[in-house]
């Protein structure tokens, strides 16, 4: 049973049992420190990089990284690669390691305690390209309306079968006064640098896999990738999402799918039992160690989409804004107003020709304050 | 006179003419057998049936016995009875649960049959002793056995408004669920899989409807229910854990009557009657729910969208051709259906047809002929998705054809001896395209057969008043048979797909495996005194089809693998010892039951292991030791105004997974708990009947939380924090508490009223203790969260309305 079919099913159950679900902090119990190996090596145009981390008691917050480790990447009749800590417990190749789909690869690790790790080797694999990204707006069972995004994708060469993706997502957002001027010693000067408009992105963090392995093809229909709210700010303007997809061994599609069942979709009357996460990589001198992570090597072929809020019906979108007021000043009063939490907007003439200001307050104006104003490379 | 008044008074001439008839019977000489033949002190065989006044149905369990020399018998599941008493005056004394005790005056000349009648006590009001009466827990052989009759099932309080007999089973020692509405019992530290479901002789696959919620048997048509958890007869086999046997009515063979009951959530109706007046009898039942409708007015869509349904049917005829030859026929359907978002439908339905022929040879003997198909299908069919929709079907299907015997050769020695004989086919599972452009790549595995044969002999013997040995034997074989391809894996080397070297084919009824072995089954029984005996059991049970799960309770897509190549036969061995004793005239049994049981080839699922659909489970199941001890307490007063039980059990559950190799262990070899193993558990059943008209019902349960898999350790992996698990179940969820109380009320006795009805108001889970099912844990936006699910977390009222025409 896929997740929503899952969840639909747990409804079902709590309807007609009058049963609930109730949020807990889980106490801790029984503690183990694992050293955590997140390594995926593509044939993108960036460094390869790897991050250790160790495991931390359930009821902590703390994030412990790995620091001081020695690892090498080497491919099988080929160079080897020295990685060095580019922040703690984030290490990087100098430079592009030129990774190609059918090569061999071997990740090494020793920890600054001098404990040897080794990965198995894993060969990269091609990735047949996405064929299609797309959205349907409208209402979810659970009555959640927004926008589903759904992913096609199939293999010509019918030789993939697993398949992984990622995403991230930008979207624009503005802010209620579109603050031209501001006040500079004295004196006001017009504004160059657009403080109206911005952007805001995010990435996935569940994880996102699927097998055609029980079709006659390699295809993959509609897989529901993410649902975009309407609920949030993110289809107000203007929405984007690049999805990568990555083949996976049959092997690494089973430890991402356990990761999934195990972490994110629990909680049925049917829970198939949680246990250790099998990964590939193995402390040299003590099998029965266990390491969490799964080194991987895969081609990344992407696909991007924009949802225009003109797109789409012409519903009521949150404003996060609507508590935003103004207020007018004359010019004397500008120092005392910018001593205080308020910013500039416009200059206006009151009744008798005199110039007036506009005020409000920063959150209403700088939309800096929440996202970026560079515009993306990819924003036409 | 007030109608008040009125209902009394016709309440008590129906009470006094039972009385009159009763003192009727009770006072008229009965003479068996030819006078000429009488020869002091010699003992002649007397036998027949013993059945309730107003029905003719034969009364099961009934006991009959004489005072001096102290000798007594309990009918069989027919309601037939065989004893050889000494000739002359004797006084019969009979006595079965809900009916008056009454004594029979008999004149016996020489061997012959008498057919005796019950009558009903509809409200025992009076604590009606019979001072010399030893009890059947005292002085019966059996041990680990409960009985439970339709009559007492119906006070206990109902969930949704259903009386359900698994559940009522539940409040039994040594009888536990992994959780509320969850499908399947564990007896003793047994597997879900390891209890012979039975409706007349017929396995049921799956028990339970809608989600385990409510038991696949119709209360209306039970008579009643027999659970064997321990000393388990030499006539059953083919589980190890215990055996759950529903025996139904064989309808009323004097008059057309009718029953049934209208709750919230169900509704239901059985009627029964004489086809031939005393000598044929139907019984027809069935269920439905409308659950459907509810679930479309609950306003969201998720769930109004859903659907949940299923009915029941059930039938059976039973025909006395001559005193000699009786023939039963029944049949059983039952169909469930749900689904979620008008997405994905689930169905299953169980089948069973019996034929029986009661063939009595002599007063000594009878054989009982019975054929048997039982049948259990589920179907899932998608077709949201054009390119993904499909059907996948599973189903298994057996025909068991076996004679028992039953002889008694006098009166010290009681031989029942047979031959069983059972047939499966297994369709494994398909799945198949559903419309023009699906893609699913049809996958249909391959057909398994077996054939399950068992001989048996068991002896009760008594060598003394006192003491009384039970020596049977059971022995059987298991075939596996082809067609089949067989894969095949390397010799020393863990069973992966990694391994696998090939495949061998066998042709069609090329025998594949065998297994086969005997099954000893000791039982002995030591009176220490009138009120106390001692009691010690062993058995050894073979099974040779197992249920795959890798869920905590059973869900309708869990598969039924038969044994073979690499699936060995589990093997159960359980011996059991018990004190009993009677207090206060037989009215208070007290017991004591402890029990050690270890099963060989008991079966866990490797980590992430696939079960649907899966042509290598050899390759995600592994065969493991397992281990089970507990020791049970109940106190039961059966009579009286206040009656009811208190239970306590200590058990553990255990289960070794060894292996040669590191990735077939689990919890690297050390024994760990089962998914069921819950140490503590106590039950109490009350019923306190106020009037004639008010009773008022109680359940209280208490259990230790059951075992899970338990996050240990958190990190962050692709941005998201996750959860490293503990070894298998070595933590536990809090523990379980459920108080039910339920309100009987019975309409007014008017015989001639036409409908006799009753109302009953019942709160399930009164406190409202939201226990848990389960807690789990889910990283949600990078954060992990930890959640309870509960099932019926709040009290449940509800109301059903019964009545009898």
């Amino acid at each position: 049973m896929s997740y929503h079919k899952i969840y639909s099913y747990l409804l079902l159950i709590v309807a007609l049992s009058g049963g609930c679900v109730q949020e807990f902090d889980p106490p801790a119990q029984g503690y183990e420190n694992l050293l955590v190996v997140e390594a995926f090596l593509s044939n993108e145009d960036e460094p390869f990089e790897v991050r250790l981390s160790r495991s931390v008691p359930i009821d902590t917050s703390a994030f412990v990284p790995e620091s001081g480790a020695q690892i090498t990447l080497s491919e099988r009749d080929g160079a080897t690669f020295v990685l060095s800590e580019k922040r703690t417990g984030v290490y990087q190749s100098s430079g592009m390691i030129a990774a190609q789909a059918g090569r061999t690869y071997q990740l090494q690790i020793k920890t600054a305690s001098g404990t040897r790790y080794l990965s198995d080797e894993v060969v990269m694999r091609p990735t047949p390209a996405i064929d299609e990204v797309s959205f349907i707006f409208g209402e979810k069972p659970n009555g959640d309306l927004g926008a589903q995004v759904y992913i096609d994708t199939h293999d010509p060469d019918n030789n993939t079968w697993y398949y992984r993706w990622e995403w991230q997502e930008t979207w624009e957002f503005r802010t209620p006064y579109n603050s031209y001027i501001y006040y500079d010693e004295g004196e006001i000067k017009l504004r160059e640098e657009d403080i109206n408009t911005c952007w805001k992105s995010g990435r996935s963090t569940s994880i996102e896999v699927a097998t055609s392995k029980n079709l006659s093809s390699d295809h993959i229909s509609d897989y529901p990738i993410h649902f975009v709210s309407a609920k949030t700010d993110r289809l107000n303007f203007r929405y984007s999402m690049l999805v990568k997809q990555f083949a996976l061994s049959e092997e690494s599609y089973v430890f991402w799918n356990e990761m999934k069942k195990f972490t994110e979709t629990l909680g049925t009357l049917f829970d198939p039992q949680p246990s250790v996460i099998k990964g590939n990589i193995h402390n040299v001198a003590d099998d029965k160690e266990i390491v969490i992570g799964y080194f991987d090597a895969s081609e990344v072929k992407e696909q991007r989409i924009f949802i225009r809020n003109s797109d789409l019906p012409s519903i009521r979108f949150p404003n996060y804004f609507s508590s935003c007021e103004d207020t007018i000043v004359s010019e004397d009063m500008i120092p005392a107003m910018l001593a205080t939490n308020y910013m500039l907007v416009a200059e206006e003439m009151d009744m008798t020709g005199l110039p007036v200001y506009l005020f409000s307050t920063a959150g209403c104006v700088d939309c800096t304050k929440y996202g970026t104003n560079v515009k993306p490379p990819f924003w036409n | 006179m007030s109608p008040v008044e009125g209902e009394v008074v016709d309440f008590l001439q129906a009470e006094e003419k039972k009385v009159i008839l009763q003192n009727t019977l009770e006072n008229t000489l009965i003479e068996v057998g030819s006078k000429s033949k009488i020869i002091d002190g010699q003992f002649v065989n007397l036998a027949g049936h013993i059945r309730d006044s107003k029905t003719g149905e034969p009364l099961i369990g009934a006991m009959m016995y004489i005072d001096n020399p102290r000798i007594g018998v309990a009918t069989d599941q027919f309601g037939y009875y065989s004893i050889n008493l000494p000739q002359g005056r004797l006084s019969l004394l009979l006595k079965c649960i809900g009916y008056k005790d009454t004594k029979r005056p008999l004149m016996l000349y020489s061997q012959g049959k008498l057919d005796l009648e019950m009558i009903e006590d509809v409200i025992p009001l009076k604590e009606v002793i019979i001072e010399s009466e030893k009890d059947v827990n005292i002085a019966g052989m059996q041990m680990g056995v409960e009985r439970l009759d339709a009559q007492s099932m119906k006070k206990v309080p109902p969930v949704l408004g259903e009386v359900d007999v698994l559940r009522v089973a539940l409040t039994l020692p040594g009888v536990q669920s992994v959780g509320e509405g969850a499908n399947g019992i564990n007896v003793r530290g047994g597997n879900a899989d390891q209890n012979l479901m039975l409706l007349n002789d017929a396995t049921v696959y799956n028990p339970t409807h809608l989600f385990g919620f409510f038991s696949a048997f119709n209360p209306d048509v039970i008579k009643s229910v027999e659970l064997h958890k321990g000393g388990i007869p030499a006539e059953f086999g083919g589980r190890i854990s215990s055996v759950f046997e529903v025996q139904t009515k064989e309808g009323n063979n004097k008059n057309f009557v009718g029953s049934g009951g209208i709750s919230p959530v169900t509704a239901r109706l059985a009627f029964e009657g004489p086809i031939v007046k005393n000598k044929a009898s139907y019984i027809v039942g069935g269920r439905s729910t409308y659950s459907d409708w509810i679930l479309n007015r609950i306003p969201n869509d998720a769930i109004n969208n859903s659907t949940a349904s299923f009915y029941d049917l059930y039938a059976r005829i039973s025909y006395d051709i001559n005193e000699k030859n009786t023939l039963y026929a029944s049949g059983y359907y039952s169909h469930d259906k749900f689904g979620f978002n008008s997405d994905t439908i689930y169905s299953y339905t169980n089948q069973n047809v019996s034929l029986q022929w009661k063939h009595i040879f002599n007063n000594k003997l009878y054989g009982v002929f019975t054929g048997v198909y039982s049948g259990y299908t589920y179907h899932v069919k998608s077709e949201k998705n054009e390119v993904n929709a499909f059907d996948m079907d599973y189903a298994i299907k057996n025909i068991n054809g076996k004679i028992d015997f039953s002889y008694f050769p006098n009166s010290r020695h009681k031989v029942d001896f047979g031959i069983s004989s059972i047939y499966y086919g297994l369709e494994p599972g398909s799945m198949l395209p559903a419309g023009i452009n699906s893609l699913i790549l049809p996958k249909i595995l391959e057909n398994e057969q077996g054939l399950e044969s068992a001989i048996y002999l068991g002896d009760k013997y008594d060598f003394s008043p006192r003491f009384s040995v039970y020596i049977g034997l059971r022995y059987s074989i298991y075939n596996y048979l082809g067609p089949k391809s067989v894969n095949q894996y390397a010799e020393n080397a863990p069973i992966t797909e990694a391994t696998q070297t090939g495949e061998k084919n066998y042709s069609k009824n090329q025998v594949i495996e065998t297994y086969h072995g005997p099954e000893l089954r000791l039982s002995a029984r030591y009176s220490l005194n009138d009120d106390t005996s001692l009691k010690l059991s062993y058995n050894k049970m073979r099974q040779y089809i197992h249920m795959l799960s890798n869920t905590t309770s059973i869900s309708p897509t869990d598969t039924w693998k038969l044994s073979d190549s690499y699936f060995k036969p589990q093997i159960g061995d359980q011996v059991s010892l018990g004190l009993y004793r009677n207090f206060k005239n037989n009215t208070i049994e007290g017991s004591v039951e402890a029990y050690y049981k270890t099963i060989a080839n008991l079966l866990d699922f490797k980590s992430g292991a696939q079960l649907v659909l899966n042509e290598q489970l050899e390759t995600d199941i592994i065969g493991g030791q397992g281990n089970a001890y507990g020791v049970e307490f109940l106190l039961r007063k059966k009579t009286g105004k206040l009656n009811g039980w208190l239970s306590y059990t200590y058990s553990k559950s255990l289960i070794r997974i060894e292996s040669d190799f590191a990735d077939e262990e689990i919890n690297n070899g050390a024994y760990y708990p089962t998914n069921y193993d819950k140490p503590h558990a106590v039950n109490l059943l009350a019923n306190w009947k106020f009037s004639r008209r008010l009773s008022v019902s109680t359940v209280m349960s208490y259990s230790s939380g059951r075992p899970i898999t338990y996050p240990i350790a958190k990190y962050n992996y692709n941005g998201t924090e996750r959860l490293h698990y503990s070894e298998r179940n070595q933590y536990r969820i809090p523990d379980y508490f459920r108080l039910d109380l339920s309100l009987n009320i019975e309409g007014n006795h008017k015989v001639k009223k036409l409908n006799h009805s009753s109302w009953t108001l019942a709160v399930y889970n009164l406190t409202g203790r939201d226990n848990a099912y389960s807690v789990y844990f889910v990283s949600q936006n990078g954060k992990v969260k930890g959640y309870q699910l509960s099932i019926f977390a709040e009290a449940i009222p509800t109301i059903t309305y019964n009545f009898r025409f």
